[in-house]
Formats: structure tokens, sequence, C-alpha cells
């Protein structure tokens, strides 16, 4: 038995979901958030029968939007017949009348549903209305509680099974209208009055959407938000730098002196510590764009940098992805299908990458940690907050440079409804964090456990026999090749080991971080210090010292503009439909990179 | 008969109809925006941005140019 659960975007479908089959779907509050429908069979065995289906947003049957066109084909096929055994239709009790038509149509369809009234109060005077509603459509109306999923259960176990089912109907504009009023006279319902929510929020609105108290907010909740992961993981940061050191060091003294323990304790164990060196931060970032999703700011903010934003070629709604690509490129680019125009679409997709993802945070914060030293971490916070703010300028001239190449097509429209503010679930978001942290370790292992075994066979053979590890690197098969590809890197002041780290990261960002690990330890004769450390110290074959504040601000800003992310592009090109477009993109940004990063140090390095 | 986009804040309007009948027109519909319910304008975003309308308990965020589709009268006290 196949179980649709559909409503409003933001109505609480994926958390209901999650109670249902125990299944670990992300919840957030804004419209959009689920872009690919998820299924899964329900938790509890007596019930295993039934798979339920968490779909994105809708607000009716004819989707003007992307995702509401994901949720119409799960539902429908093309000739309109239902192609699921029931539908749990999610709603609050003050939208029942807005969704009479789409009830109306699953009736028509011969879709067996049951409605769950949900985040709202019901009052004596509602529950009479709500009896006509079930008893006019033949369909149960469980109200939120406690006990809510095993009533569900239960109900759905129950239900008649669809009977022959025909066409969902179709209406113009005007048939639409004249059902609607219809069924509110059939229905007997009152007139509702426009007046809601209680007037502390709506002091929240003032707030947030005043010209100048409005921009404040904007600035301290994003500048906070983001300093904030900088401070509160900085001492974790250190931490894990002093055990991975230790562990490494004890391990090679344990294993002794041998090919296997130099693979396991200096190869092994520092690409790992070098790469999930920086898990605190990430898990402070999406935590607190946990806490931003949740609470309901956001849709606020979107709403407040609609009017600038139109400047710009796309509508505040262009917001929501942005902010997410703060955490990921990926997802955002998905959440791109809740904008209502092509070209929209199209701008919102193409600035993503300059959104300072999850996996650049690492190396921003390694090169801060060279620049300020592990004393000044206020001046790095405020500085890495300066560069999520570059981040969003640099968007803004890209979309508006882009605007002059994409032609128009329809106007985008803004609409949306403004989901009630809410406190944001801690415990909620920590299981969604957990998950997104788990992801990023799985992820990123196996790329580092291959590019650690291949350095270190290409940084240890021919020369095995030799010695010292420095002789065995400075004839090995990786310093010939280095040395071939040094001309490229030296305009930026760099050798071709942080060379060899560029071209690295393009597997992923955060590679780079392990790679120079690898690379500094396998080249160097001393004692391993801690990472953060060992790139301060690090020297040049002729004794001086590799980084200087003129190639780390180089490669600072290649960072900043270059797409070293083939699952972006993979991504781009399948939502744009284009790999020209989305080949075009890679080339382009990383060449602005590349020129960029050597006038950034041929300049600074003259000064 | 105004329509939204001239209404007053804080006054509770009677919709009487959505002038737009393209395809869009079922996005009003599906917001609570149809004729027969009650709206009424609560705050606006700065610089000419959209305006927030509350309806039927909830609130919905439309720009200038598609609350002008939006035909109101004052409704009675």
């Amino acid at each position: 038995m196949r179980v649709a659960l559909i409503g409003n975007p933001n109505i609480g479908k994926s958390t209901l979901f999650n109670q249902l089959t125990r299944s670990g779907v992300k919840t957030v509050n804004f419209p959009g958030s689920t872009v690919v429908c998820y299924e899964a069979k329900a938790a509890r065995k007596s019930h295993a029968h039934i798979t339920f289906i968490d779909t994105p947003g809708l607000y009716s049957f004819s989707p003007l939007s992307s995702e509401e066109k994901v949720t119409r084909k799960v539902l429908f096929n093309e000739a309109g017949r239902p192609t699921v055994d029931a539908v749990v239709f999610l709603m609050k009790p003050s939208q029942l009348r807005r969704k009479l038509i789409m009830l109306h149509q699953l009736k028509m369809a011969g879709v067996p549903f049951v409605v769950m009234l949900v985040k709202e109060k019901i009052t004596p005077s509602l529950q009479n209305e709500i009896d006509g509603f079930s008893a006019h459509f033949n369909a149960p109306f469980l109200v939120e509680n406690n006990t809510t999923t095993e009533k569900l259960l239960n109900v759905l176990g129950g239900l008649d099974p669809a009977t022959e089912a025909s066409a969902l109907p179709a209406y113009t504009p005007e048939e639409r209208q004249t059902i609607q009023q219809n069924l509110i006279a059939e229905l007997k319902l009152e007139q509702q009055s426009a007046v809601s929510n209680s007037a502390f929020y709506c002091n929240f609105d003032k707030l947030f959407l005043h010209p100048i108290w409005g921009l404040l907010a904007f600035i301290l909740i994003m500048a906070g938000a983001f300093s904030l992961v900088f401070w509160l993981s900085s001492p974790l940061t250190d931490f894990m730098d002093t055990c991975f050191t230790n562990l490494s060091n004890w391990l090679f003294v344990q294993l002794g002196d041998n090919l296997f323990s130099l693979f396991v304790a200096k190869g092994l164990v520092v690409a790992f510590g070098a790469s999930v060196l920086f898990l605190p931060q990430i898990f402070l970032l999406f935590f607190v764009l946990g806490l931003l999703e949740q609470s309901g700011y956001l849709p606020r903010a979107a709403v407040f940098l609609d009017r600038p934003f139109q400047w710009l070629g796309v509508s505040g709604k262009a917001f929501l992805p942005v902010i997410s690509g703060f955490g990921c490129a990926i997802p955002a680019i998905y959440s791109t299908r809740m904008l209502s125009s092509k070209r929209e679409k199209l701008i919102a997709i193409l600035v993503l990458p300059l959104m300072v993802c999850s996996a650049r945070l690492p190396i921003y914060s390694l090169i801060l940690a060279f620049l300020f030293g592990s004393e000044s971490s206020v001046a790095a916070g405020l500085v890495l907050t300066g560069l999520y703010v570059l981040a969003l300028v640099n968007g803004a001239i890209a979309a508006k440079v882009l605007n002059k190449f994409i032609k128009k097509d329809q106007e985008n429209f803004f609409m949306m409804e403004l989901p009630s503010y809410r406190w944001p679930n801690v415990k909620q978001i920590t299981q969604q964090v957990l998950r997104q942290c788990k992801r990023y370790i799985t992820g990123a292992a196996p790329m580092i456990l291959a590019f650690t075994l291949g350095i270190f066979a290409l940084s240890t053979f021919p020369n095995y026999d030799k010695p010292t590890q420095q002789e065995r690197f400075r004839y090995s098969y990786l310093a010939d090749a280095g040395k071939a590809i040094e001309p490229i890197f030296e305009p930026l002041g760099v050798d071709w080991r942080v060379g060899a780290g560029l071209l690295s990261s393009f597997v992923a960002r955060e590679v780079f971080i392990s790679s120079q690990a690898l690379l500094f330890n396998a080249s160097e004769e001393d004692e391993q210090e801690s990472i953060l450390k060992s790139f301060k110290d690090i020297k040049k074959l002729n004794g001086t010292p590799l980084f200087n504040t003129a190639n780390i601000l180089a490669i600072l800003v290649f960072f900043i503009y270059a797409l070293q992310c083939f699952s972006t592009t993979v991504v781009t090109a399948r939502e744009t439909k284009s790999w020209r477009l989305a080949l075009l993109q890679l080339l382009v940004y990383n060449s602005f990179a590349y020129v960029l990063a050597v006038i950034t140090y041929q300049v600074l390095s003259r000064l | 008969m105004i329509t939204l986009d001239n209404a007053e804040n804080h006054k509770v309007y009677l919709i009487k109809d959505v002038l737009e009948k393209s395809y869009f027109s079922q996005r009003y519909c599906d917001l609570g925006i149809c004729p027969g319910e009650h709206a009424t304008i609560v705050g606006r975003a700065p610089f000419g941005g959209p305006f927030i309308v509350s309806i039927a308990g909830h609130k919905v965020a439309l720009r200038a140019s598609e609350a002008s589709y939006v035909l109101v009268e004052e409704a009675p006290e």
C-alpha cells in the first residue's frame, strides 16, 4: 500500500514522515525544503506493508512550480489517474476552506484520503465545521496530538481501497470559483475573520520588515550566526589537532620504523586528522543554518530582500537557496526549483558556487589561522564573517552581470505564505546535523583513503630503500611529476606541493587540507608538528618559508572564486539541462579565480 | 471598490474578485485570496517591497503588482 503525504510547503510533512518511518529526512521551515520524494516503510512492524512517500509541498493539483510538478507526478499519471493507494493531506484547520477544491478533486478522482489537522488548536465551533467536512467527503479528519501516528496507522489500515479510480478533474478558474462557492454554501460555512496571530508575533514582522531595524536585524543575525560558528569551534579544532598529532606520533613509535608504520601513522592518521579537524565547525555551521531555517525568519528575510533582489533580476525568494548554499551547493541548486521563472532559476544556479559552502570553511579557517595565529580569534572571526559578506557581494555582482546575458522570460512572481514563527526544535536540528556530518565523513573518507595511498606510493617509490624520508621524497615519482606542473603555479608564488594540493581540491575542496598535510609531512624530515603549525613552518627547498602573506592571500582569492566541485557541475548540468552551460561555468569561474589569484600575488609581493 | 495595493493598513477588506484570470489565478486562491474572504494589510517591506496581508488566520506576502489584481471593498464593521 503506497500512501503519499501531501500539503502546503512547510506544513510538517517531513516531520510526520520521520515519525512514521523513523528515517531521517531533514525538516526545515521554509517553502521548498523537500525537492525530491522520499519513500520508506512504516516503522511499526504490524504496518510494514504501508509505504509512505514524503512529497514536496504543493498549493494545488495544477502545478506552477517545478517542485509542485514533482508531487503531481507522484500522485497522478499522465492521464490524471491516481498512482497511490491513499493520501494523507496535512493542513492547518484555518486552511480547510482553501483546500476545499483540492479535497473535492481527490474525491472526484476516487483517491481515499485522510486529513490531518496540524499546528493549531481546534475550537468547538471549528469542530462542528470539521465534522461537517468529514461527513461530506466521507473521509477521516484527524487532529494532531501525542498519539497521532498510531491513530493514523490504524485509520490507514482500515481504509477502504480505492474505488474504481477516475481521472483528476481539471477546472478553469471560473469553474473553481463556482465549485468553491457551492461547497461553502452546502457546508453552511460562516465568514472567517481576517485577524490572525498574536500581537506579539506581529511585532516581529514589524521589526524584520522595518527599513532600518530590519536591515540591522538582518546584518546582526547573519553576522552573529557566522561569527558564532568560528568562535565556538576554534578551541575544539585546536583540541582535535593536538589529539591527532599525538596519535600519529604514538603510532609511529609503537609500530616501529617500517613502511607500514609510515603509511598508517604518517599517512592515514595525518590525512584523516586533517579532514575531520574542521568537523566541529561544520557541525556548528549546519546547526546555525538549521536554527535560522526552523525559526521562520528566512521567509521574512526573503520578503525584506525582494525589492533589492529584483534589481538583480531575481525575486527575494532566491535568498533561500543562496543561504542554503552556505551549507552545500548541491541541495541549494535543487531548491532553486521553487523559483517561479526559468531565468531567475538560472541566475541563482550560476551564482550559487560563489557562496561559502561548508567545504570552503575549513580552508578559510586554516588560512585565517595562518594569518592571525590562534591568539586573535576575534579578528579571525570577523574576517570570516567578512568573507561570507563578500560571497554575497560577489553573488550580487555575478547576478547583475548574468542579468545582461540571460534573456527575459515571463515575470517572476513572488506571492507566498509566511509560516508562523516557531521555536526551533533543537533535538531535531541536532539529529539532522549529525546526519550531515556523517555524510561529510563517509563521503570524504574513501577519497582521502585513495588519495593517501596514492601520495604515499608516489612519494615513497622508487627509492623506498633510502634511509631518510626526505631523500625518498626528493627523488620520488611524485617529486618528478610535481616539477613538471610547477610553472603553472609559479605565478601564484607557491611551489608544486601547493599546486598539487590545489589540483587535488578539484576532487573536493576539503581534500586540499589533507593533501597538504600529507605532502608536507612526507617532504619534511623533522618530527611532525601539529597540522596547523606545520603550515607555518614549512620551508621551500632553499630554506625560506613557503607561505607568506602574499601567496596565502593569493590562495584565499583562488578559493573564493574557483568552482572546485565536480558534483556541482554535474547537478548544474542536470538542472539546467545544459552541459555546455555547466562546463562554461566551470571554465569561467576557474580561469577568473586563477587570474585574480595571480594578480593578488604579483601585486602584494611587490609591495 | 479599490485594488488591494491601494488599501489602507490595518483595515478589514472584503475580497470581491481576483482579476487575474490566467494560469496564475489559482495561486491566489491557493493562498486564500479568493472572493468572500476578508483581508487586512498588516505590513509592508521597505523600498516598495511586498505587502504582508493577513487572510483567514494566516499571512501571505505579495508584491504590489500582484496585489493590484485583487479587487476589494471596505468590509462593514
